[in-house]
């Protein structure tokens, strides 16, 4: 983990509009969770696209996030951008994000957490 | 029996025949072909393409595919537009990007993001040749009948970060990029295929407006 990479992301808000027919709208910001229009039913999905964003102050990473049902308590996740590089993928397990795959500059303990956080909020 | 003999042997040759004609060699005299796709180059003031993007996950054993239209005009003016399943475009004039996510607007500027000027590059150096002849890049050719194959190995630290190799395909034809292909670490690829390519086509000015 890069150490120096703690204090660049202070807050973090994971912006989530599934792709869905029943688009459901997700807003997590920073520790403050705060849900909107949630009409996604807990653990109703096999696999779904999402549309996310990480955003610090003036700088966003944004792209898509893709979930999949492997088991009941068991997920696999994918965070890439439009053009098909890969931020992230990982496995949701129990509740916990075990992490594949990572770039660099995503490699950090709190935007992980936060990052679990929105997609416990989710599923 | 002589003929079932003479169908297997038919079918033999066919697939040899076929499988030489995909078999890629190392190009001999690299220098000649970078001559020819600047030359082909300098003649291309636009490209306008359709465009399919295959993005194979092999940890999610899943494949994302989206698609879209290209546009290029020279020296720096480049939309890259996502329609299907999404609507998402990257416009690059000049040193300016904007990117257009659902109807939302971000613009930036290149001169004061490090890394929106190396999408910049990486972007327009692959329609107009420059990524060919970047000192970020190590490039190795090969060839078949039918096409040239530039494998691109990153040499700056955070290239390496994100991507193992760029792979180009580009038409013997017309010297344009027939196929890009992105590796990543994790060995993940992105494979983008472009088709009913038009070169040197007019393309109306609001394609590329950011005001």
């Amino acid at each position: 983990m890069k150490r120096s990479l703690l204090t660049y992301f202070v807050w973090i808000s994971l912006v989530v509009i599934a792709f869905s027919c029943r688009a459901p709208r997700v807003i997590i910001s920073g520790e403050q969770a705060e849900s909107v229009n949630i009409s996604i039913d807990t653990g109703s999905f096999e696999k779904t696209t999402l549309k996310a964003k990480v955003i610090y102050k003036d700088k966003e990473l944004a792209g898509r996030v893709l979930l999949k049902k492997i088991n009941e308590d068991n997920y696999r996740v994918a965070f890439y951008n439009e053009m098909g590089l890969t931020y992230l993928e990982g496995t949701l397990d129990n509740k916990k994000l075990i992490i594949h795959n990572i770039i660099p500059a995503l490699d950090n303990k709190v935007f992980l957490r936060k990052f679990e956080k929105s997609l416990m909020a989710i599923i | 029996m002589k003929s079932i003999s003479f169908i297997l042997l038919f079918i033999l040759i066919s697939l040899t025949v076929s499988s030489q004609d995909l078999k890629e060699s190392p190009v001999k005299d690299p220098s000649k072909v970078t001559e020819q796709i600047n030359l082909a180059s300098a003649k291309t003031n636009t490209i306008t393409a359709d465009f399919t993007q295959v993005k194979d996950m092999s940890f999610m054993e899943e494949k994302a595919i989206s698609s879209g239209k290209f546009y290029f005009q020279k020296e720096k003016l480049l939309r890259w537009e996502y329609t299907d399943p999404f609507n998402y475009a990257i416009i690059i004039s000049g040193d300016r990007i904007r990117i257009i996510d659902e109807g939302k607007i971000k613009d930036f500027d290149t001169g004061s993001n490090r890394m929106f000027l190396e999408i910049s590059n990486v972007l327009t150096g692959m329609v107009n040749g420059t990524l060919l002849n970047s000192n970020q890049f190590t490039t190795i050719w090969y060839e078949t009948p039918g096409y040239y194959k530039a494998e691109l190995l990153p040499t700056g630290a955070m290239m390496k970060d994100y991507l193992t190799r760029i792979e180009l395909k580009l038409s013997k034809s017309d010297y344009s990029v027939d196929e890009l292909k992105m590796f990543e670490k994790s060995g993940d690829y992105t494979l983008i295929t472009f088709r009913n390519k038009k070169l040197n086509e007019t393309i109306p000015a609001d394609i590329f407006r950011l005001d």
